[in-house]
């Protein structure tokens, strides 16, 4: 029953109305629903009013202008295009935004990260937007790590081992890191009209449903020439998690706070972490991951 | 959740005073500190900010396109007014900008008002050319440029959002001129020159109660040699990277020293109309 196309991402097992190329192919029983239908304008007046969102306990709804709306209750996730909106950015928008505050309400932790696979382990590429998680991952890719997850990173706890749950085989890309690496930018599908981000496929991807967790590194910005590595340790840790999770303000509106201060704090216990700063105005990706790799366990 | 008008706009073309301004209102709301750090100051958000973009809406700011962005700025603003108790203090070097709807980038529905910072535009030119290591003839034909825009790659991300400047002109008119927001002008030159009343006068228009020493006491703090000790023994976290500092010199009339004439009759002639309005009391000749 459904509608036949089901895949596997973070963990989740969807059956979906939506063909989703990127995504793995599963035969598992789905937990979640995708498909087209009416979604409303707005949530009852108690839930919490982003300035495009609109969340309570149990519904989170999200509307961007012209393009779709799409809502969740589970095990639903309801998506009204609007307009002439292309398939690609609906999508986006699922895998990002929705999938994100889904993970929220399953009690996971969905960091603002990239992972990468080092001798069996997942090490982490966490921070802001922009801060280059993708570039770094690529790089990292470019020399044999396998992709486990892009931009977002599904944590959760799994007989006491800290565990990262794959994403999907594909990395979004700016045309200055495809550069980097000699790649023909026009190959690539734009991942919206009007941004020259692109959807880069990564086929050498993880094999395993859960992966644990070796380190994690937060990546900033310092208006400083050189790169600075430092470890972290304490409260330094788990305040780098809080402020790192994915969409953190969603947190008290999904009836999550004490599950994610639980998590964050035992992943700090067992985990080791590192803040990394980069030149402000950049830096060779390659020399960032020669960097990195000095300090793998 | 607060839907009153609280937010006040900080506005400003860069290298105007800003940041001054943001200095002294520290020392002014933590008067117990003998000089609050310039890298921990009184949270006054940057008004093209991803991350309070993404937090607002919930969504990836670099998978928006600039026009989506923009319209989506004014809920972003009105999100921020209603989830804050008290006042809010936002920093601003976009001009005052209208979407395709006719309406502003800035929602008079949350604004308490705005405090415009204008500097002598010859000034400006050395403190940015310095600020964004460009050359000077660049810098005042970008001053010129109605389609001057900060963080505008479509290559790779940028810090913050999208921002248009227009001209240094058109800037300055953009927020002077407009009928929806109040707006109270400061000169740089002033909070140099007078700085006891221009500084009070500020404090007055944010409807905020201080005393004339509380007021002063800030200023003594904010001054730039302090400053300027502070940056040299701890960095500022907001220096360019190429700059050797960013409170360079703090003072008023250095293009003096910096311009040529080419470049001063160039700026003189390109803005003279907003020139004779604030600075009518100014002579611009070496």
């Amino acid at each position: 029953m459904g509608f036949g196309k089901r895949y596997t991402v973070f963990g989740l097992t969807l059956d979906s109305e939506i063909e989703f190329p990127e995504l793995l192919k599963t035969e598992q029983s789905p937990q979640l629903q995708i498909l087209y239908g009416n979604v409303p304008e707005s949530l009852d007046p108690e839930s919490f009013k982003g300035a495009r969102f609109q969340i309570n306990k149990k519904e989170f709804l999200i509307s961007i202008d012209n393009v779709v709306r799409i809502y969740y209750k589970d095990p639903k996730i309801i998506v009204q295009p609007l307009d002439k909106v292309d398939e690609n950015s609906i999508r986006a928008f699922i895998l990002g935004p929705v999938l994100g505050a889904i993970l929220h309400y399953k009690n996971r932790l969905p960091l603002h990260a990239s992972g990468i696979l080092v001798d069996g382990k997942a090490v982490l590429i966490s921070g802001r937007s922009g801060v280059g998680k993708s570039t770094l991952a690529l790089s990292f890719y470019k020399q044999e790590f396998a992709l486990i997850s892009d931009d977002i990173c599904s944590i959760e706890m799994i007989d006491k081992n800290v565990m990262l749950l794959p994403g999907f085989p594909q990395m979004k890309q700016w045309p200055a890191s495809l550069k980097i690496f000699n790649e023909n930018i026009e190959e690539f599908d734009l991942v919206r009209p009007e941004i020259e981000k692109r959807n880069y496929p990564a086929k050498n991807f993880v094999t395993k449903n859960e992966i644990e967790i070796s380190q994690i590194f937060f990546l900033k910005s310092h208006n400083k020439e050189n790169i600075e590595i430092n470890k972290l340790s304490g409260i330094d840790k788990f305040s780098a998690l809080k402020n790192n999770t994915y969409r953190k303000s969603l947190i008290p509106h999904t009836g999550n706070i004490e599950s994610h201060f639980r998590l964050c704090t035992k992943v700090s216990e067992l985990i080791e972490m590192y803040e990394v700063k980069r030149p402000d105005t950049g830096c060779d990706p390659r020399e960032l991951v020669d960097y990195l790799k000095s300090y793998f366990k | 959740m607060s839907s009153e008008k609280n937010i006040i706009w900080l506005a400003s073309y860069p290298k105007s005073g800003n940041t001054w301004f943001r200095i002294f209102l520290s020392n002014l709301f933590f008067p117990d500190k003998q000089e609050v750090s310039i890298n921990n100051l009184f949270k006054t958000p940057v008004a093209s900010s991803r991350e309070i973009f993404e937090e607002a809406t919930g969504l990836e700011s670099t998978e928006l396109a600039a026009s989506e962005i923009e319209a989506m700025r004014p809920d972003v603003y009105r999100y921020y007014s209603r989830t804050n108790k008290g006042n809010l203090y936002l920093k601003v070097h976009d001009a005052y900008t209208y979407l395709p709807t006719g309406q502003p980038i800035i929602p008079e529905d949350c604004t308490l008002g705005a405090l415009y910072f204008i500097r002598n535009p010859l000034d400006v030119a050395v403190s940015l050319s310095y600020h964004l290591g460009r050359d000077l003839i660049k810098i005042s034909k970008d001053m010129d440029n109605d389609e001057l825009c900060f963080s505008n790659s479509k290559l790779r991300p940028e810090i913050q959002l999208i921002q248009r400047l227009l001209s240094w002109s058109n800037h300055v008119k953009s927020w002077t001129e407009q009928s929806q927001i109040p707006v109270h002008v400061i000169r740089y030159e002033d909070m140099h020159n007078s700085p006891d009343e221009t500084f009070r006068k500020a404090i007055e228009f944010c409807k905020l109660e201080y005393s004339d020493i509380e007021i002063n006491k800030a200023i003594e703090k904010s001054q730039f040699r302090l400053i300027k000790d502070q940056e040299q023994n701890d960095g500022f976290c907001e220096r360019p990277i190429h700059m050797k500092s960013f409170f360079r010199e703090g003072i008023v009339g250095g293009w003096k020293n910096e311009l040529d004439r080419k470049i001063v009759d160039l700026i003189l002639e390109n803005h003279d109309e907003i020139i004779q309005k604030y600075y009518k009391d100014k002579i611009f000749e070496r």
